[in-house]
């Protein structure tokens, strides 16, 4: 399984080719409004996060998902799941 | 925070668009004349966005049934089936409907939302994984959320993402949920039936159709009949109120278990029933649209005649001619725009804001009836290129 390190670095990497707002993306970056982009674009950024990891996201954590930090580390979580 | 605050957003959205002067969410249907026809605004309106697909809801029969219905059971049944008990009426419609669909069983709700709540909140719980199409309706999101499984979208109307999505799951596939609608209500596309049931025949897993806007459009029972996966599928669920005119929802089923979901159904227990009337104009409505296939082919040739039309003028349709035809905008200003222009001239059609509406497009959604005349589609489509001139002269101005 992959570090916390290495995911943090693969979900930047994808959510940053679809900030339209201004800055680079980091830990703290608050989904949706740092991004500039609204919630259905949000949805569709994570299909792509989702392959780029080859897992699904269920949307019962979203809820509780603000910041690239918080999606981190439920990708950790899944990620610890999966194998 | 105050217990308003949350609706702080809602409002300002909401002044804004009464100060364009549109009032697409608060239209008033002052005097209804016919299937297709009522008065709006003082002035007589072609109805293009009712999902009134068969134009039963005037239908004599259908009146008729629901006449004396009223006039020998009363006009409600004031209270659930499980409290107050269930009328002959109720056991004849589940009988109806189950035969209809060629299954073992089926229950009946009071509203369609009801029927998607009623049974995804009682079929799942925390231990389970649903698998739901992207542009899945509402009451199929709230449904899920309710028996609080886990919830994985997959890709609209893409099977080889559904199949990554299971092949994901693992084990967990074999038991795995999959919902997906016959026709998608915002765009009027349907699933890949034969692409999706392949995908359930690999990887197993449980699926249920919500057939709400081709029952009685695609052939006489939607979507899985006309793909020639009728057994591919475990639940059918649908609504009462487009195709049939009425109120209300159903789900059948072959598995036996269908009766345990009926007791363990929130949505169900807790709602007063269908009343008398509503179920015999429902069951007379299920029996016209069996005898009169010709409803059917007034639809489709309606619904072509109009989507040939708003192609010809230039607006980006859904992907296939089908009843539910969208004009997808990308401008707020200009499908409000659009939408009062329409309604200016006499044609009533959907105005869909995101995030109901897919890709965050606005939508001047029409819903064609077999109903409909020819002359009226000619109006509708007469309409559209109209207010199509007036909105690109008054930007150019």
């Amino acid at each position: 399984m992959q570090s916390y390190e290495e995911s943090l670095t693969k979900l930047c990497t994808v959510l940053q080719r679809h900030m339209t707002a201004d800055g680079t993306v980091d830990e703290d970056t608050m989904l949706a409004s740092d991004l500039g982009i609204d919630s259905a674009q949000l949805m569709e950024v994570l299909l792509e996060v989702e392959d780029e990891f080859d897992i699904s996201i269920p949307l019962n954590i979203l809820p509780n998902v603000y910041t690239v930090k918080d999606l981190t580390d439920e990708l950790q979580k899944l990620l610890g799941s999966a194998r | 925070m105050s217990l308003f605050s949350k609706f702080e957003a809602l409002a300002t959205r909401r002044k804004e668009l009464d100060e364009t002067g549109a009032q697409p969410f608060n239209v008033v249907v002052e005097r209804i004349l016919s299937p297709t026809e009522a008065i709006v605004g003082g002035r007589p309106t072609i109805l293009a966005g009712t999902n009134n697909y068969l134009g039963l809801t005037f239908d004599p029969e259908c009146v008729a049934a629901a006449t004396e219905a009223v006039r020998l059971e009363g006009t409600g049944t004031t209270g659930s089936r499980m409290a107050n008990g269930t009328f002959a009426s109720h056991v004849a419609l589940e009988r109806d409907i189950a035969e209809f669909f060629s299954r073992r069983a089926a229950i009946v709700f009071s509203a369609g939302y009801l029927a998607n709540l009623g049974i995804l909140s009682a079929l799942t719980d925390r231990d389970d994984v649903i698998v739901i199409d992207g542009d899945c309706h509402a009451s199929i999101y709230d449904g899920c959320q309710m028996g609080g499984a886990e919830v994985i979208r997959f890709r609209h109307n893409d099977a080889d993402d559904l199949a990554k999505r299971m092949r994901r799951l693992g084990d967990r596939a074999a038991d795995a949920l999959i919902v997906i609608e016959g026709i998608y209500s915002m765009l009027g596309d349907r699933a890949p039936m034969s692409e999706i049931a392949a995908v359930k025949r690999e990887y197993g897993g449980y699926l249920l159709i919500d057939e709400a806007h081709s029952l009685g459009v695609l052939g006489q029972r939607g979507l899985a009949e006309v793909s020639g996966e009728h057994d591919s599928v475990d639940f059918i669920t649908g609504t009462f109120s487009k195709s049939l005119g009425a109120t209300g929802g159903f789900c059948v089923s072959d598995l036996p278990e269908l009766e345990l979901i009926r007791v363990s159904s929130r949505p169900y227990v807790f709602t007063a029933s269908m009343c008398p009337s509503v179920i015999a104009s429902t069951r007379a409505a299920l029996a016209v649209l069996q005898r009169r296939p010709e409803l059917r082919d007034s639809l489709w040739r309606n619904a072509n005649r109009l989507y040939t039309r708003l192609t010809e003028l230039g607006y980006t349709l859904g992907p296939e001619p089908s009843p539910v035809i969208a004009a997808m905008l990308t401008n707020v200003d200009e499908a409000l725009a659009l939408w009062t222009g329409l309604l200016e001239r006499g044609v009533y059609v959907n105005l869909v804001f995101p995030p109901a509406t897919p890709n965050g497009s606005y939508l001047l959604r029409c819903s064609v009836s077999s109903a409909h005349t020819t002359a009226q589609i000619e109006q509708i489509g007469a309409a559209f290129a109209d207010a199509q001139k007036a909105v690109a002269t008054s930007s150019a101005a």
